[in-house]
């Protein structure tokens, strides 16, 4: 316990997202694939603001502050804080159930079940 | 059009009792309600266990977004137990197969923490050790399993697509995704601007040439429509122009209501992938492609926890979350609850709490200089308020027991107040992924205070080289007004009738 | 940025990063390379990961083995998992046709040092529980063959090329390239102009572009082909499965992920990196049929690449005739990450020597100018 966990799919803490930029990984596209970060099954719907909002206020790691204190420096504004590309599907989507609705039904009429 | 209830149980029927298996246990629900629900009535609130510290998660943010109630039932993994409804005879367990070297491993990355990344860096060489590290994540890799026993169980199952869905046609006018107040109010304005015939008849009793005569579609994940409005509301006013709008799009020749309908993704320059929500977890419903000529996003919000330790113990859940256990699912997942927030969503979760009998430690108001500071509303003045404070840790083993913050914004006393339930309350972050995927720029919003910056698009219409428009309305928008997402929802609806009429004018012309 | 260099690659993919690392190693300084966007934003980030060397034509089977024996070293070299696991490629046979042509090609592919061997359905069936062995009357199956995790390759030489002074430029876009005289290039970027007496085109899909800059025609065309990937789950799956004839193919990555994708037959040659729902369907369609069970797993996201696909399917790696200084490699057709260190390290000898240790004269430009081409049958997609 005692830990700031900014992305509970994978299970990375604010240190670790800081680590990354530290090691050069600098934009949010390479952010997410270096550490993980909103690539679980959740896609970033419960990290990727945290990450952004993290990543422009700074890197105040001891205790993720108001703004109000880190707000001066914002080096990684421009390249980190940008919305990466969010894919389909919107939630998980079943394999079973990715099937076109009305094509399976004409099978159905010609009796191939 | 009536609202047809898609697979969500009937509230009004007589509850059956479902029999259930939990992890070898026999335990008893309620058939139709959600399975997070009957396990917590039965005790179990840990749902699942994250994969490198082995932290117990539990429900979160109830529409099945956030993972951490994803549990294994009838060999099927990775069902959202928080949205999915319990059926008899169900066997549901967690996913948590960890190989039997796991506790030693969490236990040491518990003790030292790793930086990013160190899984590139370390044991390289030699070989075997390589080797053996790279074969033990890959056994600690992974959440659920893949059974291999039941051999083609699902496959080729034909889809049973449910009332409204099925009847869904491939291509409208006008698509509107999210039934909230802006929705229905685009839905609404959008019928009315739409040139050409209208339907004669309305009501129940509808043929398929009506059918056909339906412009636009209005879709929504849930059962109902209201969006984020149902339930409990300080405003009588809000309540009551919500009740209006959804009578009045039920009942448009033009609007064909699909509740129950998930937009699965957006794909450029025209189409939507549309899923059915509910329903058992054994169909295989099958998905539709929908075009239209113009799109009008109106997907509301997500809750994002703010950073704090331990942001993700059992317990803590933001505040739309909270509305949906409590006026949607009907259960509390707590007794004692601490709020941490600003503005307005702060005061209307204060209140929806209060409304539901559960005491409040401490209403926290976050920070110095926050977006918005409303009148007090219908929160009395014996709750406890604590201001410009700044929310550090939640406390607790298994679930929240205590919350700690520091007053005067972080500098003041550190205070801990006990709870067993932490509810977050701030401006919700816009749902990004439709209008992202139909080419949306978004920035972080300059907002003094960190737990209310947001990603906001830059603009709130777009037209690609087809003449195809994407409007985005109410909090999908960054409004948080009820009245003005009213008002946004009637100028996106008469904006994408227009670019509908357009385009079709440009086809006949051609 | 306004300065000179004695190489500039264009291309911060696998290819690009690798080539400048064997460049620098081979002692040459003052290495610039440009990416438009960030490390692996083109092929190499979109990429399935796969590294295969079940091949038909010698030249591949040979070029894919030596680039197995790297791959087998690299984590070590680099000091840089790149989480290369040799899990074996397994290719599902249903139709005559298939078996002949991979029963003939075994014995060559053995005879070159790939342990490839026929497999029976029972053998496939133990191999990979689970798999729907209906229509499947063989497979063909090399244990050596595997899966790497492409960003990490790519960082790995990235970062051992950054420590031997390679200048990596990201969000850096090569606008115009001109020739000047005494032999030298002028390299227009978003960022400042390089003057550079040789470059390396490695740009992917963007190869042909680059190159029709300095009237050099690359006969390539891009192709999307789209990807998915599944929630996590715990390791089942040893190889990745493919079938050469319906141009679909599945792997277990090492963090639990399903990846997979099929390719289109009617796919427009087009430069779209847009996603489609018809392939979740079919994609979807073909995972049900072949692996039963998976119908319970679950999407969690699709995306798209570009195949850079040359006439004969071969990739395009060499010189130009006339234009010195100037090299390339493109065309790889859907199987450039697999064949990068054995491509890199050959360019690398190849500019700093002007020979190379195995010989590539059959992959140059100028084979399109000459009758006939020969095509691989082992290429998918």
């Amino acid at each position: 316990m005692g830990k700031t966990i900014i992305c509970h799919c994978e299970d990375i803490s604010i240190e670790e997202l800081f680590s990354a930029v530290e090691q050069g990984y600098k934009d949010i596209e390479s952010i997410k694939r270096y550490t993980g970060i909103a690539t679980g099954t959740c896609q970033g719907k419960c990290c990727l603001i945290q990450t952004l909002r993290a990543l422009a206020s700074g890197d105040d790691r001891s205790s993720p502050k108001t703004a109000s204190e880190s707000a001066a420096s914002t080096p990684l504004k421009g390249i980190a804080v940008k919305m990466p590309t969010i894919r389909q599907p919107v939630i998980p989507a079943r394999i079973d159930r990715i099937i076109k609705a009305g094509e399976k039904a004409v099978k159905k009429a010609t009796g191939k079940a | 059009m009536p609202v047809e209830k898609n697979p969500a149980p009937d509230p009004h029927s007589e509850p059956s009792k479902a029999v259930f298996d939990f992890e070898g246990r026999s335990l008893e629900g309620i058939a139709g309600e959600p399975i997070a629900k009957s396990l917590f009535r039965a005790g179990i609130r840990i749902l699942s266990y994250s994969v490198k510290y082995h932290r117990p998660r539990g429900i979160h943010c109830g529409r099945g977004r956030c993972g951490m109630c994803h549990m294994e039932v009838d060999g099927i993994p990775g069902i959202p137990t928080c949205n999915t409804p319990l059926e008899n005879g169900m066997k549901i367990r967690r996913q948590d197969f960890r190989p039997f070297f796991a506790p030693v491993l969490t236990a040491a990355a518990r003790r030292f923490p790793l930086p990013a990344g160190f899984y590139y860096r370390r044991f390289t060489k030699p070989v075997f050790l390589k080797n053996l590290f790279m074969d033990s994540l890959r056994k600690m890799a992974g959440v659920g399993r893949v059974t291999l026993d039941e051999e083609e169980r699902l496959a080729g199952i034909i889809p049973d697509c449910l009332g409204t869905f099925d009847r869904i046609k491939p291509h409208y006018d006008v698509i509107v995704v999210g039934a909230g107040l802006s929705g229905m109010s685009a839905a609404l304005s959008a019928a009315s601007s739409v040139s050409g015939k209208r339907g004669d008849a309305s009501g129940p009793q509808r043929n398929e040439a009506e059918q056909d005569n339906m412009r636009i579609l209005l879709m929504d994940e849930y059962p109902n429509p209201g969006g984020h409005s149902i339930g409990h509301q300080d405003d009588s006013g809000l309540l009551n122009k919500r009740d209006d709008l959804a009578r009045e799009v039920a009942e448009h020749p033009l609007i064909h209501v699909a509740s129950g309908t998930l937009a699965q993704g957006f794909y450029p320059p025209s189409t939507i992938l549309i899923a059915p929500t509910g329903g058992s977890i054994a169909s295989a419903q099958g998905m539709k492609q929908v075009t239209a000529r113009a799109f009008i996003f109106a997907t509301g919000a997500y809750d994002i926890i703010p950073l704090f330790e331990n942001n993700e113990l059992p317990g803590i859940f933001g505040s739309r979350a909270a509305r949906l256990f409590l006026e949607r699912d009907g259960y509390s997942l707590g007794k004692t609850a601490a709020v941490y927030g600003t503005g307005a969503e702060l005061e209307r979760t204060v209140s929806l709490l209060l409304s539901k009998s559960i005491d409040i430690t401490a209403v926290v108001e976050a920070g110095a200089n926050p977006r918005e500071t409303p009148a007090r509303g219908s929160v009395p003045e014996s709750v406890q308020r604590i201001s410009n404070a700044h929310l550090v840790s939640a406390n607790g083993k298994r679930w929240i027991d205590s919350a700690t913050l520091i007053t005067e914004a972080g500098r003041g006393e550190r205070i801990t107040l006990r709870c067993n339930m932490l509810c977050t309350a701030f401006r919700g972050q816009p749902a990004y992924e439709l209008p992202h995927q139909a080419k949306f720029n978004f920035s972080l919003s300059d907002d003094v205070l960190d737990e209310e910056r947001i990603m906001i698009p830059d603009e709130v219409e777009r037209r690609d080289a087809t003449g195809t428009a994407c409007i985005l309305a109410g909090e999908a928008a960054g409004e948080t007004n009820w009245r003005r997402k009213i008002e946004q929802g009637k100028e996106a609806g008469e904006k994408a009738a227009n670019a509908a009429s357009a385009i079709k004018e440009t086809g006949e012309k051609a | 940025m306004n300065r000179t260099a004695d190489m500039v690659i264009i291309g911060g993919g696998v290819n690009g990063v690798a080539c400048a690392y064997y460049l620098a190693r081979r002692g040459m300084k003052n290495i610039v390379l440009f990416e438009k966007g960030y490390l692996g934003y083109g092929a190499t980030g979109r990429c399935g990961g796969g590294i295969r060397q079940q091949w038909g034509m010698d030249e591949n089977i040979i070029l894919a083995r030596d680039s197995v024996r790297m791959f087998e070293k690299l984590s070590h070299e680099l000091g840089f998992n790149i989480f290369f696991r040799q899990g074996g490629y397994l290719i599902l046979i249903s139709d005559e046709r298939d078996y002949d042509l991979i029963s003939k090609t075994i014995p060559r592919q053995n005879e070159l040092g790939v342990p490839a061997e026929l497999l029976e359905p029972k053998d496939i069936a133990s191999l990979v529980p689970g798999l729907n062995l209906k229509t499947i009357i063989a497979g063909a199956y090399c244990p050596t063959d595997g899966t790497a995790y492409p960003y990490a390759v790519l960082w790995g030489y990235a970062e051992a090329a950054k420590r031997r002074g390679v200048d990596i430029r990201l969000h850096t876009e090569v606008l115009i390239i001109s020739r000047k005289s005494g032999g030298t290039y002028e390299v227009t970027t978003t960022n400042g102009t390089v003057h550079t007496p040789r470059i390396l085109n490695v740009a992917g899909a963007a190869t042909r572009n680059t190159a029709s800059m300095l009237g050099i025609v690359i006969p390539t065309k891009p192709y999307r082909h789209e990807i998915a990937v599944s929630e996590p789950l715990k390791s089942f799956l040893d190889p990745m499965v493919i079938s050469i004839r319906k141009g679909f193919y599945f792997s277990q990555s090492l963090r639990g992920e399903i990846v997979g994708g099929i390719g289109d037959p009617d796919e427009p040659s087009s430069s779209s990196t847009a996603s489609s729902p018809e392939f979740l369907f079919r994609y979807a369609e073909a995972l049900r049929k072949t692996f039963p069970a998976l119908g319970k797993v679950r999407i969690i996201r699709q995306w798209a690449g570009l195949y850079d696909v040359s006439p004969d399917a071969r990739p395009i790696i060499g010189t130009v005739d006339g234009v010195d200084g100037y090299y390339h490699a493109c065309g790889f057709s859907g199987h450039g990450f697999m064949l990068s260190p054995v491509v890199a390290k050959l360019l690398s000898e190849l500019i700093t020597t002007g020979k190379t240790s195995i010989p590539i004269d059959s992959l140059n430009l100028k084979r399109f100018s000459e009758p006939g081409l020969t095509r691989d049958p082992y290429v998918v997609g």
